[in-house]
């Protein structure tokens, strides 16, 4: 019994990370790129400098979806990228979706092999 | 122990006459034992042409939204339980769909080499095409860029306007019925959750039940047109009463 319940909250987990998985390469990549700096910065240097910044998942993912869902100059951490590409545009995406993909961004490390990843 | 016995030959004539069945439908793990799964092998076959034109209605609107992402998901999860290697073949396939969903300079061919590779099965064809206008109805309506991409592809496939816009009327009307009378009190009982429930665990709630509910692809092959609506209804009833329990807690 213990066994089944490990095993399904496995998969719930699992469940979750594809739910971010998704909506991150359906939404972001667009203009974040994994590796390469285009029209925004690359995501693992979003990554990195959030990581810096907040360490801790929970914190990760309340300031980056909050600042996400108001873009603002003056609380960006990131100063420089907004400098080179401008402040992100505000997309309205739900409070719960920005927060899944923060998530995501968190546990995936973008250099290595992940499903989804173009090589 | 006689009983047992007898319990156990039925078994055994009961999973042969299954299997020899099962052999005869289209997808099944059985059709698909020996194929090999590679990215090239997946991306022309009927499934992998499918999942590339799901994704070019999720993003038609410019973005994947979570009812959407909610639906692609248990799709490959269907679809791909039929390959020998499951996990393997979903990745591809979630590759599939990443790199087509921002291309949409090739839906015509998709659609055509999608038709010629299931012509021998209407049913299977009005399945896909069932699918992906449920697609573009998840969020609530359907707008001018999915209706195009839609019309692109029913086009592409000499999809039968009449069954195209019978399908289509169907789910306007569906979204239309559902409870416009509805209480927060029902949506907190369609999803089985209590009003003390903190939102994690309506949100797993919601995710089990979509699950439970979506119109399966596989399961639903040769199964009455009714089973596909009853599962798409329920699984946008769910959904709309997620949306309201979210709307409500702000």
């Amino acid at each position: 019994m213990k066994k089944l319940l490990f095993l399904l909250s496995f998969a719930s987990l699992y469940a979750s990370d594809e739910m971010g998985s998704l909506l991150f390469h359906g939404n972001c990549t667009t203009c974040h790129f994994e590796l390469k700096e285009v029209s925004a910065p690359a995501m693992i240097t979003v990554r990195e400098r959030y990581k810096k910044a907040f360490g801790k998942k929970k914190d990760f993912v309340k300031y980056l979806s909050e600042w996400v869902a108001a873009p603002n100059a003056q609380t960006s951490i990131m100063q420089d990228a907004i400098t080179k590409h401008g402040l992100m545009p505000h997309l309205g995406y739900e409070k719960e979706v920005i927060e899944e993909i923060a998530a995501y961004i968190y546990d995936t490390d973008f250099t290595q092999q992940h499903p989804n990843h173009i090589p | 122990m006689g009983n047992l016995l007898l319990f156990a030959m039925l078994g055994a004539i009961f999973y042969y006459v299954f299997k020899s069945y099962s052999k005869y439908e289209k997808y099944s793990k059985e059709a698909f034992k020996d194929f090999s799964i590679s990215y090239d092998s997946l991306k022309r076959s009927e499934l992998g042409l499918f999942v590339a034109l799901a994704a070019k209605v999720a993003k038609a609107d410019g973005r994947v939204d979570a009812l959407e992402a909610e639906l692609v998901s248990n799709m490959l999860d269907d679809i791909s339980k039929v390959f020998p290697e499951p996990q393997k073949t979903k990745d591809i396939f979630k590759q599939i769909f990443n790199e087509e969903k921002d291309n949409n300079n090739n839906i015509e061919h998709l659609a055509h080499a999608l038709s010629q590779a299931t012509k021998r099965s209407k049913a299977m064809q009005q399945q896909f095409m069932q699918f992906l206008i449920q697609l573009a109805f998840a969020d609530g309506e359907v707008s001018k860029s999915e209706e195009k991409v839609l019309a692109t592809i029913a086009e592409a496939m000499q999809f039968d306007p009449q069954t195209y816009h019978a399908i289509f009327d169907q789910f306007e009307k569906m979204m239309h019925n559902i409870n416009p009378k509805s209480t927060l009190e029902d949506a907190y009982k369609v999803l089985g959750v209590s009003q003390n429930d903190d939102m994690e665990t309506i949100k797993k709630a919601y995710r089990k039940l979509v699950r439970q509910y979506h119109p399966d692809i596989i399961k639903s092959q040769g199964k009455s047109e009714a089973y596909i609506k009853e599962a798409t209804q329920k699984t946008q009833e769910i959904n709309s009463a997620y949306e309201m329990i979210k709307k409500a807690r702000g």
